[in-house]
Order: structure tokens, then sequence, then C-alpha cells
């Protein structure tokens, strides 16, 4: 189990650049066809600097972290998300992300944590995702 | 302009779809790839990826995206789990709308009309 006194603990920073191609490939299996998310003149026009990130990409950036409060054997499963959006996030940008334990919560034998996912450009927080889990020990 | 948005979405949660969310997103946690590993957590089927359903009810306002507005808020919870071969529909209801702000609740469904995840999306101008 997550000793709860972990709550605020936090991963290392990690740089993340999406390339065009794999924001393609997220939209190719959800049969997303808007050409924002494909097409970099129509994401020009509608003002953005390159093609857009679908909304719910930045759960693809965990694979870049690995927060080790999450390392056991117990069977986890989703049950809220929550993408809070200051600016859209677009291809070809670098940001830098951290995944900090934002709560957790004990009943018997299961624990809800939440985890916050930052997303920065620079100093500024663009995007945040927060990502709560339940784990069935 | 909100005709432009909204359309209810259907969709098929198909074998091959779930492996391809796992693929790209890098989530294989066995209980969406395996039923051995989901009769195991105690579900009769393959359970897609909450997140699945929730990149495909994110299409709900791309059309509002397209010109120009912007996703500042989207949060659902999953009210109970989606499985293989299920056929989701996701729509938007109490739409508001100002000049700056464009709101919405969202609620998807299963076959049966079971909510599977219920939250809001909201875009600023």
């Amino acid at each position: 189990m997550i000793d709860e006194s972990k709550v605020g603990t936090k991963t290392k920073i990690v740089n993340v650049k999406v390339k065009r191609e794999e924001i393609q490939q997220l939209c190719h299996v959800i049969d997303e066809k808007n050409h924002v998310f494909h097409d970099v003149n129509a994401a020009s026009e509608a003002g953005f600097e390159d093609i857009l990130l679908p909304p719910t990409y930045p759960i693809l950036f965990w694979q870049h972290l690995e927060p080790p409060w999450l390392e056991t054997d117990a069977t986890i499963i989703q049950s809220e998300q929550i993408f809070s959006y200051k600016t859209p996030l677009v291809a070809n940008k670098m940001y830098q992300c951290q995944i900090e334990l934002l709560k957790v919560r004990t009943r018997e034998n299961k624990q809800f944590v939440v985890n916050r996912l930052y997303i920065n450009d620079g100093e500024k927080v663009v995007a945040t995702s927060d990502t709560t889990l339940v784990l069935l020990y | 302009m909100l005709n432009r948005c909204c359309e209810i979405i259907k969709m098929k949660i198909t074998e091959e779809l779930i492996t391809q969310y796992a693929a790209v997103s890098g989530d294989k946690n066995p209980i969406h790839l395996l039923k051995s590993a989901a009769n195991q957590a105690g579900f009769p089927h393959q359970v897609a990826h909450g997140m699945l359903s929730m990149a495909i009810g994110a299409k709900l306002v791309s059309p509002l995206i397209q010109i120009g507005w912007t996703l500042s808020h989207y949060g659902v919870k999953f009210s109970s789990p989606l499985f293989v071969n299920d056929m989701i529909t996701i729509e938007a209801s109490s739409v508001t709308q100002s000049d700056k702000k464009i709101a919405m609740k969202v609620i998807g469904k299963n076959q049966e009309h079971n909510k599977v995840m219920h939250g809001k999306l909201e875009l600023i101008k």
C-alpha cells in the first residue's frame, strides 16, 4: 500500500516534445479527423503555431514518467480524470513535465490515489492533468 | 456556432481498438488486454481504457476548436466499466454559451443505456 506520508512526492522533471506523427497515431485510433490535429496550415489558420495535441493527449506523457509510488502488484483502475488548460498544447514544442502524488485515501483493501501531472512551458504551468486511480489489493 | 459541435458520437469498442489504444498510450494493464486478467479482477470481459472513452468524447468539441475556441477544462468520472464489444454513445447536454465561454455536460452510455462516464467540458475564447 502507498504510505500516505508520501503525499507531495514528485517525480523528476522530464522534457517532452510530441511529434506530429505521434499525434496522428492517436487520432487514427480514435477516428479524429479534425484538421487542427493533422494539418499545420489548418492549425495556423485557427491561430496555433503547430498542430494541436488532442485534449486527452497529455495522459500519454505518463509514458515518460514513472511514479515510484505506483510500483505495485495491486490491480489499478482509473476512476476520474480532469484536464485543465491555460493554453493549448502543440506539436514540436518542448514541455517540462512532472507528476506529483496529490492525495491518498485508504479504505479497507482499496486506495484512492490522485496524481497531478504538471505541464510547463518554462516556468509557466500551461496545463495540468489530475488522474484518480483506485488500487485494489 | 453551436450547430458546429456536439453531434452524438457512437463507437464500437472492438478488441482491435483497445489493442491499438494500449499500443499508442503505453497502458498495457492486462485487464484491458486479457480476459483472464479481467476475470481475475472481477470483470466478465476485458475492460476498455477509461481514457479511450474520454478521448473519443473530446471529439464532441473538435469543431469548436477548429474555429478558434480553446479547451480550458475537460473532466470526467468513470461511473462503470465499458467492456470489449460494447457500443459507447457520448453526447453533450445543458450547453451554455456566451461570447467568451461555452460549457456543457458530457455523458457516455453503453448499448444498454448504462452510464459509463459523465463530466463536463468548457471552452474559452
